[in-house]
């Protein structure tokens, strides 16, 4: 059953075309990934489906309702979540309470207004998901770059929702980390409706599945990992430029 | 590593409220006591200037929001209690017509339909609280729902306290003009130039402080105060948690008008006299200012602050008239070069040196096992 599906959706910013007549579907339970040069359009797709770019054409449809025109914080209540090439984490809270804000989204007015718990339980029982739960009172702002990563994908995790689009999380990772992520994502994967946008070849082989290739703002190809990767036309656009090492593959 | 949780022993959490409880105890009881009238009397306005400070360390200090026009509310508080007493002192006068004596020399022969409900005080005490504040609320929805904010949204707010003294002076048969709305000898049957009605204003203005401070406080540490952090430094981020920063900014912004507008309410018959000079855009800067040395991220740095500017600007003022101004911009300076969390980041500085002398030093109060959490 198709979860999200992206209906001729254009995006232009003044003479440039970011998104040139796409149709996407997503279905219920998928880990996708979305590769593609730089400029392809992979951040613009995700900014469109949360709402942060309005499209000049086309519709998105989410579980059966047009979220084409709704507002962003709408989207996320609708359960759409996602995160940002740039971590952004609210570096004066501690690691719960930027997880906790997440998972309150839902509350009244009038309940946000009470007293918070120190250490509400759902929170905690997803950082225990990311393992940052030594990490729950430290301030934000005391995160590595990884651990922000993680209390991103946390904090994305405690809004419960049904689809994830990740941009490009273990960017700057080192590899063990990589793994942690790679394992991580496997494990959410289980319940959830998944996007990755991702750079790292030898990340997508590990942990790839359903690939779709992004060129100049239009969809290449999709398919199975090694489909895509020996797919000439990928190859020439992406492949071939950017990894010297596919001569091994 | 295990859970770094702060648990905080009896004797930390009893230390605010024991402050605080001293401090009201002492401003009740003692300083009634021994300072003359005069002094009291003075020191009652820079409370209430204090409790705009508190606003604006709310809206400010946590939501980021720079309020340079709190003078505006301040006013529409100030002004819905000066008609009242206006209108008091007309009934109160055998010899005086029914009008206030500046809408007689304006050639006015009837009481203007606006100034009709003020004659009663509850609903002057109302209006001084919710007229403030339903402006601040139409006008944050509509500025922050476009996304307007920083140095757009602090010219905003200037702007209006301009226009606001314009209409003022503009429109003297309505306001009493540059002159403003003075004497004011009874409220509420009672005469306001005896010692008693003022001891009772200055405990009022007291209590009203505190049940600011105290709400303000609970407000700071609910989920909404985090969020209101969390859309001060990152507005955009907080949509996508799915909570709509327009709401929560609109409501910070709000309480911060009510705020000031019930310290001009208070003011009113304090100070005798509400007029432009005391709420235009040097009064709405000066306000900010005050917070900024106290320090905007500390709700009782915020209302010291207040008062130390305020008693500081008396006590050069009487000493060397021209002088306070100069010293007033370079305290400004000196407080954003170097301390730039103002007197309150100082304190809470020093008090972590004094404090944390050595990290090593076992835990001086360690707190009962069962309350710590395990991971």
């Amino acid at each position: 059953m198709s979860l999200l599906t992206l209906t001729d959706l254009t995006v232009t910013f003044g003479p440039f075309t970011a998104l040139d007549h796409i149709d996407l579907t997503i279905d219920e339970g998928e880990l996708r990934f979305l590769i593609g040069p730089n400029g392809a359009g992979k951040t613009t797709l995700i900014d469109t489906i949360t709402g942060r770019t309005r499209p000049t054409h086309g519709t998105i449809t989410f579980d059966g309702t047009d979220i084409t025109r709704t507002p962003e914080h709408r989207i996320v209540r609708h359960g759409i979540g996602r995160t940002f090439q740039t971590s952004v984490v609210f570096e004066e809270l501690t690691v719960i309470e930027n997880v906790d804000l997440a998972a309150s989204s839902h509350l009244t007015p009038w309940r946000l207004l009470r007293r918070a718990p120190t250490t509400p339980p759902d929170a905690l029982a997803v950082l225990d998901r990311v393992d940052l739960t030594h990490l729950a009172h430290r301030p934000a702002a005391t995160l590595s770059h990884g651990q922000r990563q993680w209390l991103e994908i946390a904090m994305l995790l405690a809004q419960k929702p049904r689809l994830l689009l990740l941009d490009e999380p273990v960017a700057g990772m080192n590899a063990e980390e990589r793994t942690r992520t790679g394992e991580l994502l496997t494990h959410i994967a289980h319940d959830h409706t998944i996007v990755v946008i991702e750079h790292d070849m030898d990340f997508l082989r590990r942990y790839a599945h359903q690939v779709t290739v992004l060129h100049e703002g239009r969809i290449l190809t999709h398919g199975d990992i090694t489909t895509v990767q020996n797919d000439p036309q990928v190859r020439e656009v992406y492949l071939g430029r950017t990894t010297p090492q596919k001569a091994t593959t | 590593m295990t859970t770094t949780e702060p648990t905080p022993t009896l004797l930390h959490r009893l230390r605010g409220p024991a402050t605080l409880a001293a401090l009201l105890a002492a401003a009740l009881l003692l300083l009634p006591q021994l300072l003359e009238p005069f002094r009291l009397n003075l020191l009652a306005q820079y409370l209430c200037y204090a409790i705009v400070a508190l606003g604006i360390a709310l809206a400010w200090g946590r939501g980021g929001m720079l309020t340079l026009g709190q003078g505006v509310y301040f006013g529409l508080g100030a002004y819905a209690m000066a008609m009242h007493l206006t209108l008091q002192a007309t009934a109160a006068d055998p010899l005086a017509p029914d009008l206030p004596p500046f809408m007689v020399w304006s050639g006015l022969t009837q009481l203007p339909w606006f100034w009709r409900p003020f004659t009663s005080p509850a609903v002057a005490v109302l209006a001084a609280i919710l007229i403030p504040g339903t402006l601040a609320a139409l006008l944050g929805w509509s500025v922050f729902r476009r996304r307007v904010r920083g140095a757009y949204f602090a010219i905003l707010n200037q702007a209006l306290a301009a226009a606001f003294v314009i209409l003022l002076i503009g429109q003297q048969h309505l306001t009493g003009g540059s002159n403003g709305l003075t004497n004011f000898p009874v409220f509420a049957g009672q005469s306001l130039y005896t010692p008693t009605a003022q001891t009772t204003l200055y405990t009022l203005t007291v209590l009203t402080l505190t049940a600011t401070y105290l709400l303000f406080r609970h407000i700071t540490h609910s989920r909404y105060g985090k969020l209101l952090i969390a859309v001060r430094d990152a507005e955009d981020r907080v949509r996508y948690l799915g909570h709509n920063p327009t709401w929560i900014k609109t409501l910070a912004y709000t309480l911060a008008a009510m705020a000031a507008g019930a310290a001009g309410a208070l003011f009113v018959p304090i100070m005798g006299i509400i007029s432009p000079t005391l709420i235009g855009v040097i009064p709405s800067i000066m306000m900010v200012l005050a917070v900024a040395i106290g320090g905007r991220h500390s709700l009782a740095g915020a209302a010291a602050g207040a008062i130390i500017m305020n008693t500081a600007q008396t006590t050069f003022a009487e000493t060397f008239a021209g002088g306070w101004t100069y010293l007033q911009g370079a305290l400004f300076v000196l407080v954003i070069a170097l301390a730039p969390q103002g007197l309150a980041g100082l304190a809470t500085t020093l008090k972590n040196r004094l404090t944390r002398p050595t990290p090593t030093e076992p835990d001086p109060a360690p707190a009962p096992a069962a309350e710590r959490s395990t991971p």
